[in-house]
């Protein structure tokens, strides 16, 4: 067995219940999937999941390799966190709404002061980059 | 203080998150702190799963 034979079996791509997974990890093939389509580099995405480059290269050729069936996963997949997304959004929606009917306290008027400072910031920001683009 | 423990196989994410937090000021303000498993003495194995 020479040197690459030998890094292209030190990890693998494993099927299991909650789907394909990056070998020696908790790593979700299609979360490395959506990563790189992204534009994020194997170095960034070994940094965000922790993984070893050699275990991001391994997972990179199994997904051009099986790209065509890869693709409607993925979708489905990201189809699934919006609908997630959506009812944890109302969820939260209704603890505000419970929270604003509690007496004001100093820690939630200061985090209230914040927010609204950096909501300022952020529309500055968004103006500047529509004025530029 | 309050702790967030982040899992081992997102801890970047769970970085960009927190630098997110302190440059905007609530981290300071709601004084939280985010750990790995290495600060909690948790031995790091890729397929742990004891801790959650």
């Amino acid at each position: 067995m020479n040197l690459r034979d030998d890094w292209n079996t030190r990890y693998q791509i494993l099927e299991t219940d909650s789907g394909l997974q990056i070998s020696e990890s908790r790593v979700m093939l299609l979360d490395v999937m959506e990563a790189h389509n992204e534009g994020d580099s194997v170095y960034q995405i070994s940094q965000t999941f922790n993984l070893t480059p050699l275990q991001v290269q391994i997972a990179l050729e199994y997904i051009e390799k099986h790209r065509a069936a890869l693709e409607p996963q993925l979708a489905r997949a990201i189809q699934l966190r919006q609908k997630r997304e959506v009812y944890y959004q109302d969820l939260a929606a209704g603890r505000w709404e419970k929270i604003a009917q509690l007496p004001m306290t100093p820690l939630r008027a200061a985090f209230y002061a914040l927010r609204e400072k950096n909501r300022q910031v952020a529309g500055e920001t968004n103006a500047v980059h529509s004025e530029r683009s | 203080m309050q702790f967030i423990l982040s899992d081992h196989n997102c801890e970047g994410q769970a970085k960009a998150i927190l630098h997110v937090l302190r440059y905007q000021g609530y981290a300071s303000l709601l004084s939280i702190a985010l750990l790995f498993f290495h600060d909690v003495g948790v031995t790091i194995h890729p397929t742990l799963t004891l801790p959650w």
